[in-house]
């Protein structure tokens, strides 16, 4: 297994970013798993977190890791558009330099708290371009969470309260309100939490929004709460599942 | 872009470290790559932080793979791991299979090194000269040129290790060696030969041993197209490796976009 510690110019984000991939040293055209991390963390927190090197290793699945920058993977209202780096330069990037595959079938999304709310953000905005997204602990409700954190930190983000509500970030805003389409089930949600966790009301929350917008999604709350050890378990799963897709 | 690159050598048997260095704007068509080996202590680092490597790369449009072959001189050692067959053949079909972007054909990739790694293109490119087009050799001599007292300093222990005691005139580690077998393949099995871009510094301490190598260049016209360049007022340094390689990127045609367009 190769690692690769990256860095590049973002014209998107208008600066030079940090990127680790892990690739397989197999015979190329890989699946890809875009794995976002949480809040305060970077591209390095999966690598030093989690076992994720260990769990792709023998598989045909490269992993690329980004920095959010605990910006939401939104486009900011002040600040810079890190959903178009996360969903379109990004994989265009990856897909023209290295060997891996540009079919959506392929390509994968997951992140824990802040990186959940990224991959379903993701998903749920860009219809037909992830066979999986995985929310493992993932701040599903922005509202509340908005309410919870910082004022000043959601603020540049966000903007106020009402851009918050009027804008897409909500991500019950993204559902579709006329069911899901065949392109809309496409994507296998999958949300994952653990019992313990504060976050818990809105996973099940946002579960049964989904499962009543007749998206395909799965639920699943297991022992365990808000840090890395739980995160650990869960991107063991997925790695497991993308395997067998 | 620079990647830091850690990967597995099945030759070497451990994790080694790369640097790829790629242009911020990629293009349609697939980069020419240009591989460049270090100096004896030297690592996977030293020629980004020596020469304006990034700078050239974007300038002049093209792939710069830089390996860490540790202390092996790019050989499969005498007495170690397989560092040549690693740096020659395993990691061009590692990087080209996960690159896409970078070209896999002769004619795109070049290997360009000083000093230890000087001597080491050139025993990389005569060996696989299936893969590798042209060879750009700074402050290099022929191994077998040096003087070796076998008088177990652990210099000549280090000899040992990487060479073995023998003649190298007459062993893979010889550069004329490797060049004669691969003058009998161009006769027999129409093989290519790279061509070969050769410089040294007047003030290098090692000028006599290029000289040598020079001159069986020379004499080899036949086969190899052979360019010697020497810069009278510069020794074995940096100041003359980076504009060695400026020379050698003009000779296989990655110009500078200012001339181009």
């Amino acid at each position: 297994m190769a690692h690769l510690s990256i860095n590049c110019r973002s014209k998107v984000l208008g600066m030079p970013v940090m990127l680790d991939v892990l690739m397989p040293q197999r015979k190329g055209n890989y699946k890809v798993l875009y794995l976002l991390h949480g809040a305060g963390g970077d591209h390095t927190t999966w690598l030093y977190k989690s076992r994720i090197a260990d769990y792709m290793e023998k598989t045909d699945i490269a992993v690329i890791m980004p920095s959010g920058n605990n910006r939401f993977y939104v486009n900011n209202e002040h600040g810079k558009k890190y959903f178009t780096y996360i969903t379109e330069e990004l994989p265009k990037m990856c897909e023209e330099i290295f060997n891996i595959s540009c079919d959506a079938k392929d390509r994968f999304i997951a992140g824990m708290s802040m990186g959940g709310y990224g991959a379903f953000y993701a998903a749920l905005k860009c219809p037909g371009m992830y066979a999986g997204a995985f929310s493992y602990s993932g701040a599903l409700d922005i509202g509340a969470m908005y309410e919870r954190l910082s004022k000043k930190d959601m603020f540049a983000v966000f903007g106020t309260r009402q851009q918050l509500d009027e804008g897409d970030y909500d991500l019950k805003k993204l559902v579709n309100k006329q069911g899901a389409n065949d392109v809309d089930k496409f994507t296998e949600f999958n949300i994952a939490c653990g019992e313990e966790d504060a976050l818990l009301p809105y996973n099940r929350e946002f579960y049964d929004y989904m499962k009543c917008a007749g998206y395909n999604v799965t639920y699943e709350e297991s022992p365990g709460g808000h840090d890395s050890e739980y995160w650990d378990k869960q991107v063991e799963k997925t790695v497991e599942r993308i395997k067998l897709w | 872009m620079v990647s830091t690159i850690n990967l597995f050598s099945v030759y070497v048997k451990q994790n080694m470290d790369v640097t790829v260095v790629l242009p911020d704007d990629l293009g349609d068509e697939k980069l020419k790559c240009v591989w460049l080996y270090h100096g004896g202590s030297g690592d996977h680092t030293e020629w980004l932080y020596h020469t304006n490597l990034v700078d050239y790369v974007n300038e002049r449009h093209f792939a710069a793979v830089i390996p860490n072959v540790h202390e092996s001189c790019f050989v499969d050692m005498h007495i170690g791991p397989k560092y040549g067959t690693y740096v020659g053949r395993e990691l061009p079909n590692l990087i080209h299979t996960m690159f896409r972007c970078i070209s896999d054909k002769r004619e795109d990739n070049y290997i360009a090194g000083f000093s230890n790694g000087g001597y080491g293109c050139l025993n990389v490119a005569l060996k696989y000269a299936d893969r590798y087009s042209a060879v750009g050799a700074f402050s290099a001599g022929d191994k077998a040129d040096a003087i070796f007292d076998n008088d177990g300093s652990p210099k000549s222990l280090h000899r040992i290790n990487l060479f073995g005691d023998g003649d190298l005139h007459q062993n893979k580690y010889g550069l004329t060696y490797l060049a004669d077998r691969l003058i009998e393949k161009i006769k027999t099995q129409g093989a290519e030969a790279p061509i070969v871009y050769h410089a040294c510094g007047g003030k290098d301490p090692w000028l006599w041993m290029n000289h040598i190598l020079r001159d069986y260049f020379l004499e080899h016209r036949e086969y190899f197209v052979y360019t010697y360049d020497e810069i009278e007022e510069l020794g074995h340094e940096w100041k003359f490796w980076d504009i060695e390689l400026i020379r050698f990127l003009d000779k296989v045609g990655l110009f500078s976009k200012e001339v181009t367009s």
